[in-house]
């Protein structure tokens, strides 16, 4: 136990722990800020999702170097909540609770793992395939169009009020569009998407893919992805992140509405890319497809419904409602060690 | 209207806020009640007995010292400690500290720790090797320890001031 307890008591132990508590606080203001002031812009939400991962990544040192006796025994007695009380429990004298919170630890991580940084490495595999791939033909406004599909897209792509990258259309009959960013970024478009939407609902998932490529040069957003990445054992961050990422998706839903002036169009082409959940393998496998494939089809579902009742009404209250937050989540979280 | 309305939202959130601060509270109350051993006050040193045992308290003390202590924390789990404050009579503040520890994470708080050291000398009393420190705290206050291992226990007095009232007290708890 005094193993344990040393590392809980090094600084790298204290800000893994705080950090976990402090994201559960700060996650807690932002839900109540949104019931309070009944959030539906997505740009507004999504700020509170990044106070939620900003605020506690950057707490803890800030709060050891303003007050360094705050891992004090008289500190943690005061505290509003001092984790090691919990953590040194053995719960119904069997379970440490020390335990369960490294079983979430680990499960977070693997999570990230599997679901966030793997995919990350093969989609740049995938990226690097597709452009070298001759199949996967890059539309551009000055080369010639030889396929009625490539004509199609750059119909589609004309008009739009944004210098968009080079698009690329890939032999595939699944519909679906994706973009890479970065320094060479791309859109690309699936024969089979092509096949499916007509000219405003084409125009309007290259508008929707234009508006990724736009805002990944966010600073604020890239510094929230690295921070993610450091945070790969924070539960309450790959949770926070996946809404944010939710919320990217109804931000450019938004822009792209406002780009081409028809957001049932953009609702047309999200119908068109709607996952199959009917059959899919079987097992633990299968069932994580499942439940996958189903949360994006509400997810989507919910996009399409915004969309058709004409992509308006969401005011956008600023970054006051996040500021409030942030500073509520730092007062109160000095008093979580 | 939309001026009571946002009056109305952060009325809202405050009221959400402070029931997020008594959710805390509570949860960290609870371990106290699962668990006698977790890190707490005590009003007396007999108590403390319920978790920790002995307790080691110089049979010299200071006459310009209060007893009894005026604060005592005490816990078993994860490991046994205790920490008991005595206060000057004529100042009122907190002049002695006496830690008894298994871990060496626990003892005084900063202001009764030496920062910079002015003299260290090992020596023994009695059967113990005791190490006293004279120096500063990181306030700048004159400040006087005596640490030694008694059995699974460190124990540490810290006292502010010369050492002289420390090493009788210490020599009373050792000989």
């Amino acid at each position: 136990m005094g193993f344990i307890s040393n590392i809980l008591n090094s600084y790298a132990g204290m800000y893994a722990v705080q950090v976990m508590l402090h994201s559960l606080v700060a996650g807690a203001l932002a839900a109540s800020a949104s019931l309070a002031w009944d959030l539906k812009a997505p740009r507004a939400r999504q700020r509170l999702h990044m106070c939620v991962i900003l605020v506690p990544a950057t707490g803890f040192p800030l709060y050891q170097m303003i007050s360094p006796e705050r891992g004090s025994v008289y500190f943690r007695l005061d505290a509003l909540l001092d984790a090691n009380r919990w953590l040194v429990l053995n719960m119904l004298g069997m379970v440490p609770v020390l335990g369960l919170v490294g079983l979430v630890v680990l499960l977070s991580t693997l999570i990230f793992l599997s679901q966030e940084l793997m995919p990350i490495f093969r989609h740049m595999i995938d990226k690097a395939d597709v452009s070298h791939n001759p199949e996967s033909i890059p539309i551009r406004p000055d080369s010639p169009a030889p396929t009625p599909h490539m004509a199609k897209v750059r119909l589609a792509a004309e008009g739009l009020p944004v210098a968009l990258p080079e698009i690329y259309a890939i032999e595939h009959e699944e519909a679906c569009a994706f973009s890479s960013t970065g320094a060479r970024p791309a859109i690309y478009l699936s024969i089979g998407l092509v096949d499916a939407l007509d000219t405003d609902a084409l125009r309007a998932a290259i508008a929707h893919e234009a508006a990724h490529i736009m805002r990944s040069r966010s600073p604020v957003i890239i510094m929230v992805f690295i921070l993610r990445v450091l945070m790969f054992f924070n539960p309450v961050t790959l949770l926070e992140f996946r809404r944010m990422v939710q919320e990217e998706e109804r931000i450019c839903d938004e822009i792209a509405a406002g780009m081409t002036g028809s957001p049932g169009a953009l609702a047309s082409a999200l119908e068109a890319m709607r996952p199959d959940t009917g059959e899919h393998a079987e097992g633990v496998t299968g069932a994580v497809y499942g439940i996958e494939q189903y949360s994006l089809s509400v997810q989507l579902n919910d996009r399409i419904t915004w969309l058709r009742s004409g992509g308006t009404g969401n005011a956008e209250p600023g970054w006051a409602i996040a500021v409030i937050v942030a500073l509520a989540a730092m007062a109160i979280n000095y008093y979580v060690v | 209207m939309k001026m009571t309305r946002h009056i109305k939202s952060t009325a809202t959130f405050a009221l959400l806020a402070a029931l997020i601060i008594l959710a805390l509270r509570a949860i960290n109350w609870l371990p106290s009640a699962i668990d006698d051993g977790t890190l707490r006050r005590y009003e007396s040193i007999e108590a403390v007995h319920t978790v920790v045992t002995p307790v080691y308290m110089p049979a010299y003390f200071p006459t310009a010292l209060r007893w009894p202590p005026s604060s005592i924390i005490a816990q078993s789990n994860p490991y046994r400690a205790v920490m008991s404050e005595f206060d000057d009579k004529r100042t009122g503040e907190t002049a002695l500290v006496i830690s008894q520890s298994e871990s060496g994470g626990f003892g005084p708080p900063e202001n009764f720790t030496v920062a910079l050291s002015a003299e260290t000398v090992t020596y023994y009393i009695g059967p113990r090797s005791v190490t006293l420190v004279v120096g500063s705290s990181s306030g700048g206050r004159r400040i006087s320890t005596l640490t030694w291992r008694e059995g699974p226990y460190i124990m540490k007095l810290a006292m502010i001031g010369e050492p002289f009232e420390l090493t009788r007290m210490a020599e009373s708890m050792l000989k």
